[in-house]
């Protein structure tokens, strides 16, 4: 197996301002079939960085590498699935689900393969029944399955994922969150997902970076092997450990100069 | 009474409350008519005395012609003429507009520096270009197709580059993320997401074009409503006038009317497919 790292983030750091860090010296890698959680509180800086690695946003210094090649714009082979679904009205599911595959009309691929890559991809997160269906008919859950779809049905080595469970209720999100574990299972492909919620984490991430103030303070390797739905209370030592110092970094983000008025 | 028989004795109410809200707005706009004909007829019939000029204005004498004109079938061909070149001028400035304003929509530099001009030029009446038109152009159907043309190409391309500002950036985001090309951007994002735009462009374009129509087809055409109209009067068949008068009122709101009911579908079958 090559050990080379899928994703490499090196030094990286970006401002919008002189002394108004986003992020600053970002370093971690991210390896084939590797969950990688960024968890921090809003406005901590991890989704401009996670518009960073997808190619989205531009960076002052520091290095992406993407299987070894500096990564400076998107990538066919980095999936990003947003919050939001962001889904196109004016498409069913199924053209929503295969909209990746039908762009580059340069590197032709045929329909029939297009809809047999949608049909699966549509059946992988339990929606080919409703492929004709229009995204106002969607429920928040339906429409989020629908923009993993999109994200897989080109077969991507990496998914970046920011917040995206985070509209959703606690229900359709552990679902959610059940249908990804399922589907990385079977794919093999690694995940960079950004998030806010500590549980989320713990349940999803062999290893959890969290953020706060633009840096990566701290990091946890979580051994639980999967599935962790019924053995979350033996992570309760890392939740707490998270907390503290998430309250910590939280402190520093929300009351610069320590004193409460 | 259970909770199912409650519910559906509201629709039916519901039902019948909107159903009398449509009654009273078409007895409303019918009685609006009424009174306007009725204004009318006094006007014409009741101040005129015998042999006066002011009859064959009157009602009774235009409802006469217009019937005239529709059983000889004259007026057909008229409304022909017109109509074709109404929907040709529209064409044309659509094939100017859409292109125009999208690029105009995209280019935050390309409109500061054009949009004072456009809005300049906007303000002309298509009407001041009639010496120009027939100058450059010469006689015939040339300078009313670019009359018309110039009329309809303001309201849809800036109704389509409000449109492509409209555009959820997020759609924009994900173009790219998919690492769609500038022009799979502009085909499969930006023109899906300004349909509804452009479809408010084209109907105020057509009210305009409908409206400039009449004086441009008195640009030396020998055919079409505003022809029609001169012809009218160097005969002198002031009833037949009236008549053409109202079926271009009559013309221009339906064709308002079918874009509407068009626009209404299309953005309600697009919410509800």
């Amino acid at each position: 197996m090559n050990n080379l790292p899928l994703l490499q983030i090196k030094n990286l750091s970006k401002s919008y301002q002189a002394n108004q860090p986003v992020f600053a010296n970002i370093n971690f890698d991210v390896h084939a079939h590797e969950i990688v959680c960024l968890l921090g509180a809003s406005g901590c800086g991890k989704s401009s960085l996670l518009k960073a690695l997808a190619g989205l946003h531009g960076v002052n210094s520091g290095e992406i590498l993407f299987k070894g090649k500096p990564l400076t714009k998107p990538d066919a082979s980095i999936s990003v699935v947003f919050q939001d679904p962001c889904l196109l009205p004016w498409l069913n599911v199924q053209q929503n689900a295969a909209f990746a595959l039908t762009l580059h009309s340069e590197t032709k691929i045929s329909q029939a393969e297009i809809k047999a890559k949608t049909d699966t991809a549509l059946q992988w997160v339990g929606l080919q029944h409703a492929a004709n269906v229009y995204p106002e008919q969607l429920s928040g859950g339906m429409a989020q399955r629908v923009a993993l779809a999109r994200a897989l049905v080109k077969s991507p080595d990496i998914l970046l994922m920011d917040e995206p469970f985070s509209a959703l209720d606690a229900i359709t999100r552990f679902n959610m969150q059940q249908l990804l574990l399922k589907l990385i299972d079977h794919r093999r492909h690694a995940v960079l997902l950004v998030t806010h919620d500590i549980d989320e984490a713990l349940m999803l991430g062999d290893r959890i970076m969290l953020m706060g103030s633009g840096h990566i303070v701290r990091e946890w390797q979580i051994t639980l092997p999967q599935p962790r739905a019924k053995h979350l209370h033996e992570l309760i030592e890392t939740r707490m450990a998270i907390l503290e110092e998430l309250s910590e970094v939280a402190g520093e983000h929300l009351l610069p100069s320590g004193v409460i008025t | 009474m259970s909770a199912l028989s409650i519910e559906i004795h509201s629709h039916a109410l519901q039902g019948v409350v909107r159903l009398k809200q449509v009654g009273n707005a078409i007895s409303l706009a019918l009685s609006g008519i009424l009174v306007a004909v009725f204004l009318w007829w006094a006007g014409t019939s009741l101040l005129a005395t015998e042999n006066s000029l002011l009859l064959s204005f009157s009602p009774v004498a235009c409802f006469q012609a217009l019937l005239q004109l529709l059983q000889t079938g004259e007026i057909f061909t008229h409304i022909r003429v017109s109509l074709e070149r109404v929907l040709l001028s529209l064409l044309f400035a659509l094939l100017v507009g859409i292109p125009l304003g999208i690029v105009v929509g995209l280019s935050k530099v390309l409109e500061k520096a054009t949009s004072p001009l456009f809005q300049f030029i906007r303000m002309i009446s298509p009407i001041s270009w009639m010496p120009l038109a027939v100058m450059m152009f010469g006689i015939g159907d040339a300078p009313v197709y670019f009359l018309l043309t110039i009329a309809a190409v303001w309201p849809i391309m800036l109704n389509v580059s409000a449109g492509v500002h409209a555009v959820d950036a997020r759609w924009l985001t994900l173009a790219q993320s998919l690492c769609a090309t500038r022009w799979e951007t502009v085909i499969r994002i930006i023109i899906p997401a300004i349909v509804a735009h452009t479809l408010t462009g084209i109907r105020l374009a057509i009210g305009i074009v409908w409206i400039v129509l009449v004086p441009a087809e008195m640009l030396g055409v020998s055919a079409g409503l505003g022809y029609f109209i001169l012809d009218t009067r160097d005969r002198l068949a002031y009833s037949e006038l009236m008549a053409v008068i109202l079926l271009i009122g009559l013309i221009g709101y339906l064709l308002d009317l079918a874009v509407r009911l068009f626009i209404k579908h299309f953005v309600h079958q697009r919410e509800n497919t």
